[in-house]
């Protein structure tokens, strides 16, 4: 790291932290953090199996990564939830999430749910280390824990905002 | 880091809403933390704790991950007791980061995942806000249609566990 001759500063300066704001700049200069903003594709999935037979209305997202951070928000309108079975998931994450053994590094975030076919409190989940793959979880009653979210809890009509943020090891 | 200044007594210095006295007989040094570095990979250690304190606690995971943008925090954590000790008043979030911007605004944080909490209470959904000029957050709980109280420490064991995140702002807003 760099360092900056020394100099009095005025009164002034200290008061409105300007001189702060200037190594703040000349870090991010020196750190050259890599900032990406790019679409991606979210799909529901069930566990590691990626149905055919669901579609949509609406299956967009957009993610921002900031180094190893990853924002990816979604939206998931379905208007046939197919055939399958199994955990409810939500694949097709745009850099593959983090290995740490031990550790979960990311969360899942919910901003809207409806149509659900249950009665929900609450909807959260995990992601996956070293998948591209988030598990959700949540509530449909007072409870002392989330539990897992299978198939039977959405409809043809089901329709999820959420953000995910995770950590990436993806170059 | 010390800075010498031409200053007077009563003088400071606001950093990301943290303010650092003018220090000495003298009046004539401060000393500011080195400055966070942005959009690095930080660590920091969570708790899960007491708003009068807490003792005896012990944890099988305890990772918190954060990123420092210009203007807000960024924090994951990773918590499972094996030990919840004890816990006095309400359940607090503790040791984040940094302290929030000091306004007078609650700033929303969300648990993704949790289980394990201990009976009679049961939760249709948890949440928890950091103060303004704070670095905690206060958990609340939802029981069906009611309005959410406070969680305390009775409501966790040696098996809870968490996964949440919170983002918020490290400065004040500027001036309208």
């Amino acid at each position: 790291m760099a360092s900056w001759p020394a100099r009095t500063w005025s009164p002034a300066e200290l008061v409105t932290s300007t001189m702060m704001n200037g190594v703040r700049d000349q870090l991010n200069e020196l750190h050259g953090v890599a900032l990406q903003i790019a679409n991606w594709t979210p799909r529901i999935q069930w566990g590691v199996t990626v149905p055919s037979d669901i579609t949509y209305t609406n299956q967009f997202g957009r993610y921002i990564r900031v180094g190893p951070f990853v924002w990816a928000f979604g939206r998931l309108t379905m208007s046939n939830k197919g055939a399958g079975t199994g955990t409810l998931s939500i694949g097709n994450l745009p850099l593959v999430v983090e290995n740490v053994v031990g550790a979960s590094t990311g969360a899942v975030v919910f901003s809207y749910f409806a149509n659900m076919a249950s009665n929900v409190g609450q909807m959260g989940g995990l992601v996956l280390n070293a998948t591209n793959r988030a598990d959700i979880y949540g509530t449909t009653a007072a409870t002392t824990a989330m539990g897992g979210f299978t198939n039977t809890i959405v409809t043809n009509t089901t329709d999820f905002i959420f953000i995910i943020e995770y950590l990436t090891s993806a170059p | 880091m010390k800075y010498y200044v031409q200053g007077t007594a009563g003088l400071y210095v606001d950093v990301s809403g943290s303010n650092y006295p003018v220090h000495g007989a003298d009046q004539q040094y401060i000393e500011i933390p080195d400055p966070v570095p942005e959009g690095e990979l930080l660590q920091w250690t969570p708790i899960i704790g007491g708003q009068n304190g807490e003792s005896g606690q012990a944890y099988s995971s305890q990772r918190g991950d954060w990123l420092k943008t210009s203007t807000h925090v960024n924090c994951w954590a990773y918590l499972q007791f094996s030990a919840v000790g004890t816990i006095n008043g309400e359940l607090w979030l503790k040791n984040l980061p940094m302290k929030s911007a000091y306004v007078p605004n609650n700033f929303a944080g969300t648990f993704a995942y949790w289980t394990n909490l201990r009976t009679p209470n049961n939760w249709t959904d948890l949440k928890f806000w950091v103060p303004g000029g704070a670095n905690y957050g206060r958990i609340f709980g939802a029981q069906g249609g009611n309005n959410p109280i406070p969680l305390t420490g009775i409501d966790v064991n040696d098996h809870s566990q968490f996964i949440l995140y919170v983002c918020y702002p490290i400065v004040p807003a500027p001036p309208a």
